[in-house]
């Protein structure tokens, strides 16, 4: 089967001052599939999500390279077209689900200021997206969800809503930044396994950044290892578990606890 | 011998709900009742929200139970007079999940090593120097540490500070409240081991909460499984769980191999 | 002991304000021996001079030396806000810590009685003070001390509480620190740099305030060279004389401003 490149990222180098904190970054992601990118804090994996997604602090330069969004280079974008891509196209999925909602509104609000943006339709219309795309990613109650605020619900929850919003706007790549994290094991595996029937039922690519091998093992298709800035390692999921390359590799999955 | 015990720890947040109305009493640990050998690692699992830390705070004496009581050494602890009171405290230490939160900003890593010293020990200047200098060395960190402030250190040498910190005074237990949760892998692996040959040498005991089944099923010989603060189950070592409780969180661990998915795309 | 090191570790926008107040500072209190004259002499004969070199600021309508005046008036005007400052913070420091780690009964009586007080504006509650007191420096000193006290005294103890709940405070109290220990090496490292920035930014008020009450005759009483006294004497001859008014009115500025822009530059370390 011919797989479908969605995003590309060609030799991307990233600099805070002199020092490189990306450096020659080569990846694709594939339609339907899940890219995972393992590597421990600081090495670069955060900054690589931003780096996508244009929106990388001040202090951070892209000195060289190319980032793909279906052959069209984001970077070369005007800011307004790069503005309605990123919501439209692109979304982020960030750590903690608590700080990205705005705290003072609903979560029908949100929903209906993210669809309003990138739509045109009526309020009922809206609704009933939010409505369907919550109810998707099996939320209970979810009429009377609509109007919580995002401080009540708890952080599995959030989380879920954060990406029935995504789902709600048909992003075609979900950039997941340590989507687990913060949650406990039970949450974590229902919000993996709700990726898992996005990346095959919509067909989006997902780009999941972690530090955990198990997170890698239940859901990516292709695995890059990033250490210090550099991808070290790329590799199917399966020759990466079977037969890792990489002294820092092997000393990862040495790491894992077997139960 | 039995070094803790935990007898029907009940514990009720009350919140008034304006002026007029009664107030309201949300149970946060129900009738929990439990005892921990010495040397032993009793793990506490459960989601979060099930009341796990609530209790690890109420074992280490630093919140108190509506009911119930704690006996730690036979000394109770909420009714204790000041004198056993630092005895227990001198026993019983703590680690907590995030290790940055849990340092004082302004102090320096000898400060903060120094600290439980300067409260029990009648040590001079130099033994206290020495002493930090031995408990650096356990936790597997350079000397040269010592000058350094918190914000300077990375999330796992943070860690080992906050375990070499509990060490200081030798004592008999420690509670790790999701001690390793926001480590990376190697480390936490590394952490873990380190915890379990501090054990073996010094005949430590831990409580071990986490909400991750399979690190707390590698450190503990026993395990606690809790939901909306009640104990729902007790597992032990090499045993397989039946409460369905327990099942989900089994079920939540994720694969060591993707081979070991439920089901596998392409 | 590192918070000091580090408060004195400068930006320029401090050094430079810093530097200022500190020349202030030592004319103050070198002021006898740089005075050209002395700032009590009358001489009738001699009043209203125009600046020369004898006396580079003029002299005044009872033909006291300006200059000698403005001098000897920095031990005045800074010298007893800075007192009044010290004075009110240490003691609300003590109070402060005290009722925090109290609770209870003291913590809402303490609350409620602070809570009437505050209900008053500053200057109503000290015109009430001197009022009572009669007007002399020593009752400014005071007045103003305790209405500082009690804004200070409050404002310490919600930082204190704040932080109980800090990790790190609890991780002490694992450790077995407690009482004095606990204030000393925990909450009261933590919540100095705030203490210090709010302290510099009232010092400012706290001159205009002294200043205030000499210009309307509560504060401190005629010879003395207090600036505040200064602009209420030289209010008489503001149309023949508006310099006299002047000079004592641009130097409450002048330090006001400085200890202003220090506290801003204050609030941004850390």
């Amino acid at each position: 089967m011919e797989k479908e490149k969605v995003l590309e990222v060609k030799d991307l180098t990233v600099k805070i001052g002199e020092k490189n904190v990306l450096s020659s970054i080569n990846m694709t992601a594939y339609k339907g599939r899940v890219l995972g990118i393992i590597g421990e804090s600081g090495s670069g994996k955060t900054m690589l999500c931003h780096a996508i997604m244009q929106s990388l602090p001040s202090l951070a330069q892209i000195t060289q390279g190319q980032v793909l969004y279906r052959q069209e280079d984001l970077m070369a974008m005007s800011a307004s077209k790069l503005r309605a891509y990123r919501g439209r196209h692109l979304s982020m999925i960030m750590q903690n689900p608590a700080t990205a909602f705005d705290s003072i509104q609903t979560i029908e609000k949100h929903f209906l200021e993210t669809l309003k943006a990138h739509f045109v339709m009526t309020k009922k219309e809206m609704r009933q997206i939010a409505i369907d795309t919550m109810y998707k990613v099996n939320l209970p109650n979810v009429e009377q969800l609509l109007h919580y605020y995002p401080f009540q619900l708890s952080g599995g929850m959030l989380q879920r809503v954060m990406i029935a919003l995504s789902l709600a706007i048909q992003s075609t790549l979900y950039i997941a930044d340590e989507p687990t994290t913060a949650l406990d094991t039970v949450n974590q595996k229902q919000v993996l396994t709700l990726f898992d029937r996005i990346c095959s039922e919509t067909g989006a690519a997902i780009i999941l950044v972690t530090h955990d091998l198990g997170v890698i093992a239940e859901l990516a298709d292709d695995v890059a290892v990033m250490y210090k800035g550099e991808i070290i390692e790329q590799a199917n999921v399966f020759d990466f578990f079977d037969a890792p390359q990489h002294p820092y590799t092997k000393k990862l999955l040495q790491s894992r606890i077997t139960f | 011998m039995t070094l803790l015990e935990v007898k029907n720890i009940e514990k009720y947040y009350s919140q008034r709900q304006f002026i007029f109305r009664r107030k309201h009493e949300i149970p946060i640990i129900q009738k929990v009742s439990f005892s921990l050998r010495e040397g032993e690692c009793l793990g506490i699992v459960g989601q979060s929200g099930s009341g796990k830390s609530t209790l690890g705070r109420i074992i280490l004496g630093v919140e108190r139970p509506t009911n119930g009581e704690v006996l730690f050494q036979g000394v109770n602890l909420y009714e204790a007079t000041s004198k056993d009171k630092k005895m227990v405290r001198r026993d019983l230490q703590a680690v907590f999940q995030n290790s940055y939160d849990s340092f004082n900003p302004k102090q320096t890593i000898f400060e903060i090593l120094e600290e439980p010293l300067l409260n029990f020990e009648h040590y001079s200047k130099i033994e206290r120097q020495h002493k930090v200098m031995e408990l650096l060395d356990c936790v597997e960190l350079a000397n040269t540490i010592a000058q350094k402030y918190p914000a300077q250190l990375s999330g796992g040498q943070q860690q080992r500070i906050n375990i070499a910190r509990a060490l200081a005074l030798n004592p008999k237990l420690i509670v790790l409240d999701e001690a390793i949760s926001s480590l990376d892998m190697i480390l936490q692996k590394h952490i873990l081991q380190l915890l379990q040959t501090l054990q073996k040498e010094r005949k430590l005991a831990y409580i071990f909460i986490s909400h991750d089944l399979q690190a707390t099923h590698f450190m503990s010989d026993r395990i606690l499984v809790m939901q909306h603060g009640q104990l729902m189950e007790e597992i032990q070592k090499g045993q397989t769980c039946q409460h369905p409780v327990s099942q989900e969180l089994y079920n939540a661990i994720l694969p060591s191999h993707p081979r070991g998915r439920n089901k596998i795309r392409y | 002991m590192s918070q000091v090191k580090k408060l004195s570790h400068v930006n320029y926008k401090k050094s430079f304000s810093l530097t200022i107040l500190g020349i202030i500072g030592l004319l103050g209190i070198f002021a006898p021996l740089l005075m050209p004259h002395d700032p009590f002499a009358v001489d009738i004969t001699r009043k209203f001079l125009a600046p020369s070199w004898e006396y580079p600021l003029g002299t005044d309508h009872l033909g006291r030396c300006v200059f000698s005046r403005i001098l000897l008036g920095i031990r005045y005007s800074l010298g007893s806000a800075l007192l009044i400052q010290m004075i009110a913070i240490i003691l609300a420091i003590f109070l402060g810590a005290f009722v925090a780690l109290k609770r209870g009964m003291i913590d809402f009586l303490f609350i409620r009685i602070c809570d009437i007080l505050l209900a008053f504006p500053t200057l109503v509650l000290a015109f009430g003070l001197l009022g009572l007191l009669g007007p002399s420096l020593k009752n400014v000193l005071i007045a103003l001390i305790f209405t500082q006290l009690i804004y200070y005294s409050r404002m310490i103890r919600s930082l204190f509480i704040g932080m109980n709940e800090k990790e790190f405070i609890q991780a002490a109290r694992i450790s077995g620190t407690t009482g004095v220990g606990l204030i000393v090496r925990h909450y009261f490292p933590n919540v100095l740099p705030i203490i210090v920035t709010i302290v510099a930014l009232d010092v400012g008020k706290v001159i205009l305030e002294i200043a205030g009450f000499s210009f309307i005759g509560l504060g401190v009483q005629a010879p003395i060279p207090e600036w505040g006294m200064m602009v209420n004497e030289g209010k008489q001859y503001i149309r023949q004389h508006p310099e006299l008014m002047l000079y004592p009115g641009l130097a409450i500025v002048l330090v006001v401003l400085l200890f202003n822009r220090l506290a801003s530059s204050l609030k941004n370390f850390e």
